[in-house]
């Protein structure tokens, strides 16, 4: 039997094209997924994904609003109380606490597809693989396993904790307790997990195009946000290009399907790192990735094929 | 036989659980056209523009310029966007299995028209964060402001005022920030003349604009109005004030109704919340 892989990306609220795009899949057969990797927002729904849940990732991604997932906080006061974040994820946890009950945690151990979430430990500076089956770690990550419904919740937290914006995660892997932070600090798009797990067929989410979108005019007189925030894109395009690159180089080696299902343009120039959860937005953007992941892959058959 | 099947079809559709999956708007007929046209409208209303040229302006002052571009050559093309947007959105807000079929109906559009759907929709509906100020809950400020009665004119008195106040800031409900009221009282002191004067010092607070940017708040300006009362001296003021985190600055006019006087006060604060800042 050949072997499925998922990977979908960070975004934030541009997650929502990811869910469409699932979707659409789901609708034309292909609606489950031997591994699945996730970063940042691509591991929020990924765990839902292992269970065909894409019903109720399509009512969430439809339903929140900006406080639902993250609260404002006074920056003075974090500066002076030595909170190193600038959005509360409280409400984060309870969403994710809501949706991952004990039973959904139990068939998700159960279910033979191998999930896998990545982030990043502030201390080493090198990405954690939290799987749910224990597969080796190799020089690029190293992997724990999620053997507990609340590991597996403080992984999905840490996946998609951008830092310096959100909380970081402390996590006791087993050698003293580290602060995790977002994956997509050096895995935006988290193929190496999958690609060392030889998977025959690859379908990549990616909320982001493949190139960079063009930047303003003149940067010599603007505000230092708006500086900020083109660096963070150029950051993000690096390590996405990298991620690429990890993904040509395994269908070169091998000569396997990978199909790339991504929007032609930036979704939400305006929001780098995708924090702006409006309803109205991520309709349009789930409408994009439906669309988007039906003309990518138009008539694929029932699986096995 | 079939009355039982119709009950049976009735208790799962009424199971809250399968709310969503059983009873979609795509599975009605009449809702999925509906979706259709709205979906179809819009795309219509900006078919006029094109192709979509790579590397349009997706900055928010160029993409603002284009759009007071168009506004202004293009009026009646403009509205109609405007209004197709808002339908969108409107018709979208009943339920999120409207939401969901409006997903479904973008493959009737071409490639162009959705990326100007999403190019239209960001700019015309973006989210906004809660406002952290104004937290919910009891609190204590202490206060004190230095000034002068009767400025400018030969009875110009030194004059002060201090207080410590038990606070208690209102939130919307099911909000615990982003007040727009706090009420106040506790003992004041207020001195001039080389008197000093023990008050019941009452305070309300209205936070009128949050200080910082979308991304990170730093504190937020208010009215104040206040009062003291005791057997021989009575203010009333109102004033200005900032809050930055914990700590205040506030300009207060006061009038002494005793003395008919005027009394301008700078002063600093500090506050103290017994809940999670």
């Amino acid at each position: 039997m050949p072997t499925r892989a998922l990977i979908t990306s960070g975004g934030g609220a541009k997650g929502a094209f990811t869910v469409g795009a699932l979707s659409a899949l789901a609708e034309r057969g292909i609606n489950s997924y031997d591994i699945i990797s996730g970063t940042s927002t691509g591991a929020l729904l990924s765990a839902l994904s292992v269970l065909g849940k894409f019903s109720e990732l399509r009512e969430i991604y439809l339903s929140v609003d900006n406080d639902d997932i993250l609260t404002k906080q006074n920056i003075v006061s974090n500066i002076l109380n030595e909170r190193p974040f600038i959005y509360d994820t409280d409400p984060l946890l309870q969403m994710i606490n809501q949706h991952i009950t004990d039973d959904v945690f139990d068939q998700i151990m159960a279910s033979p597809t191998i999930l896998c979430l990545t982030a990043i430990s502030l201390q080493s500076g090198k990405i954690t693989v939290f799987c749910t089956k224990d597969i080796p770690s190799t020089e690029n990550y190293s992997v724990s396993v999620i053997a507990s419904r609340q590991r597996l919740i403080d992984a999905l937290l840490a996946s998609s904790s951008q830092a310096g914006f959100l909380k970081p995660v402390s996590i006791d892997t087993g050698s003293g307790i580290e602060q995790f932070v977002d994956g997509g600090n050096r895995d935006v798009i988290p193929s190496r997990v999958v690609t060392d797990l030889n998977p025959d067929e690859i379908y990549v989410m990616s909320n982001n195009p493949s190139a960079l979108f063009p930047g303003d005019a003149d940067y010599s007189h603007t505000s230092v946000l708006n500086v900020i925030s083109r660096a963070i894109s150029i950051f993000i395009q690096d390590v996405r290009e990298n991620d690429l690159a990890v993904l040509e180089d395994y269908v070169r080696r091998t000569n396997r399907k990978v199909f790339r299902i991504e929007p032609s343009e930036d979704l939400d120039p305006a929001h780098a790192t995708g924090l702006n959860f409006n309803r109205t937005a991520m309709t349009v953007w789930m409408g994009m990735g439906r669309s988007e992941a039906a003309s990518v892959v138009p008539n694929r058959p029932l699986r096995p094929f | 036989m079939s009355k039982q099947v119709v009950l049976l079809f009735l208790a799962i559709c009424s199971y809250p659980g399968l709310s969503f999956a059983q009873t979609t708007c795509c599975d009605n007929p009449i809702c999925r056209d509906s979706a259709r046209q709205v979906v179809t409208s819009l795309g219509k209303t900006i078919d006029f523009l094109g192709v979509y040229p790579s590397g349009q302006p997706v900055d928010d002052e160029r993409k603002k310029q284009f759009i007071d571009s168009l506004k202004n050559n293009e009026p009646a093309r403009y509205n109609a966007i405007r209004q197709a947007a808002k339908q969108f959105d409107e018709w979208g807000s009943i339920d999120v299995s409207r939401r969901d079929c409006l997903t479904s109906q973008f493959e009737n559009l071409s490639p162009d028209q959705r990326k100007w759907v999403s190019y239209f929709i960001t700019a015309l509906f973006s989210s906004g964060f809660r406002s952290p100020e104004f937290r919910k809950g009891f609190g204590i400020l202490v206060h004190t402001g230095i000034g002068a009665s009767s400025l400018f004119t030969s009875s110009e008195r030194f004059a002060s005022l201090s207080g410590l106040l038990l606070s208690y800031t209102f939130t919307p409900k099911g909000q615990n920030t982003g007040g727009y009221v706090r009420a106040m009282i506790g003992p004041g002191l207020y001195y001039s003349a080389t008197k000093t004067y023990l008050l019941v010092h009452p305070r309300f607070e209205f936070r009128i604009k949050d200080l910082g940017s979308d991304l990170a708040s730093i504190g937020c300006l208010k009215l104040i109005v206040q009062g003291g009362f005791q057997k021989d001296i009575q203010l009333g003021g109102l004033g200005i004030g900032a809050e930055i985190s914990r700590f205040h600055l506030q300009l207060t006019e006061n009038y002494l109704f005793n003395e008919s006087a005027l009394v301008l006060q700078f002063g600093l604060g500090y506050s103290l919340a017994f809940n999670k800042q």
